[in-house]
């Protein structure tokens, strides 16, 4: 399923690239009032940048605009303190890494060796988007995870133990904080609440940023 | 990690494990302590050496990372080196780093290479479980 599967049921605000300004994502959360929020940038244990390292928000002040909302936070580390700082204060699920996320490519997406770690990734948005709980979702995640390291595992590709090394560091790092009780979208209705989100499908998306900055 | 750190850790540990914070990981003097007790003792400044040595138990501390951990993933880069095949590269968000590159952070003992050496240790843990 992708972005235009997503965009069925959900409203979608996309900001990449020059767009992910802290202006735009502020204006963007004002006028949309997202139950979703996808998160894709640099970052460390406190803090969360957007395009050119613009800091967005940190543990002190910032991720309070998040109170009320479910969020993937691709970024590394903020799992940390940025992530359970935000469900201290009100949001309702936060789904960030404690560790710094790394994956392991021969090129540019779609590649085998990078597959497993989007796939996992996105599995959170994925079932998000079909309405289930925000525990659900980590769990599904964590089974795609799973499947992925049975498959490299096996695999008799030479590097296939860098591969499981950094799927292990990934899924070991994810995090889910917060209550976790409200999903983003009903799962019975074909137009669902307004959903905003950052930009691309993260397997994709994470290299083009890479290319962009 | 300075006793203002670990009263910080604590206090994160605790709002957001709430489930586990009175569950007692040692005993000082006969008296269990729990995540709560520490960080109170921590804070009203009471046997806080002890405290401390029990806090690294639990985890408190980074994990540290010996030499032969520095020497195992050392050799495991440079085992993937010698593979004489198109290397594929390790990304972060902004970079793709070499097999190389990722050979010569472990060497130098630099953050990125702690980070190579801790994926490493973590995939022999992930190894053992799986032996059982």
């Amino acid at each position: 399923m992708g972005l235009a599967v997503a965009q069925a049921r959900m409203q979608v605000r996309d900001l990449s690239g020059p767009d992910a300004t802290k202006a735009n994502l502020d204006a963007a959360l004002n006028e949309v009032d997202p139950i979703l929020c996808y998160w894709l940038g640099h970052g460390n244990a406190d803090t969360y940048t957007v395009q050119n390292q613009e800091v967005y928000m940190q543990t002190c002040s910032g991720d309070e605009k998040l109170s009320g909302r479910n969020v993937i936070l691709l970024s590394c580390s903020c799992g940390i303190s940025l992530g359970p700082d935000m469900a201290s204060k009100g949001a309702l699920a936060v789904h960030a890494w404690a560790v710094d996320f790394t994956w392991v490519a021969d090129g540019v997406p779609p590649d085998p060796k990078s597959d497993g770690f989007f796939e996992a990734v996105n599995e959170l948005w994925f079932a998000h988007n079909e309405g289930v709980l925000p525990t659900v979702a980590h769990t599904r995640s964590l089974a795609v995870w799973d499947k992925w390291i049975d498959y490299w595992v096996a695999s008799s590709d030479p590097y296939a133990s860098l591969v499981v090394q950094h799927l292990v560091h990934d899924r070991d790092g994810m995090r889910l904080f917060g209550v976790g009780d409200t999903p983003s979208n009903p799962p019975t209705q074909e137009i669902a609440l307004p959903v905003w989100e950052m930009p691309l499908i993260a397997g994709q998306g994470l290299l083009l940023f890479a290319l962009i900055l | 990690m300075s006793a203002q750190e670990k009263i910080a850790k604590l206090q994160t540990f605790i709002a957001n494990n709430p489930a586990l914070a009175g569950v007692p990981f040692a005993i000082i003097n006969g008296r269990q302590l729990t995540p709560i007790t520490a960080l109170s003792m921590l804070q009203l400044n009471q046997e806080v050496p002890s405290v401390i040595v029990a806090l690294a138990t639990l985890g408190v501390d980074p994990p540290t990372l010996t030499n032969t951990d520095w020497a195992l993933a050392e050799a495991y880069y440079q085992d993937l080196l010698a593979i004489p095949t198109k290397a594929p590269k390790i990304y972060q968000i902004k970079t793709g780093m070499s097999l190389e590159d990722a050979l010569r952070h472990i060497q130098a003992r630099d953050a990125i290479g702690r980070s190579l050496v801790q994926a490493n240790v973590n995939l022999l843990t992930f190894m053992a479980r799986r032996m059982q």
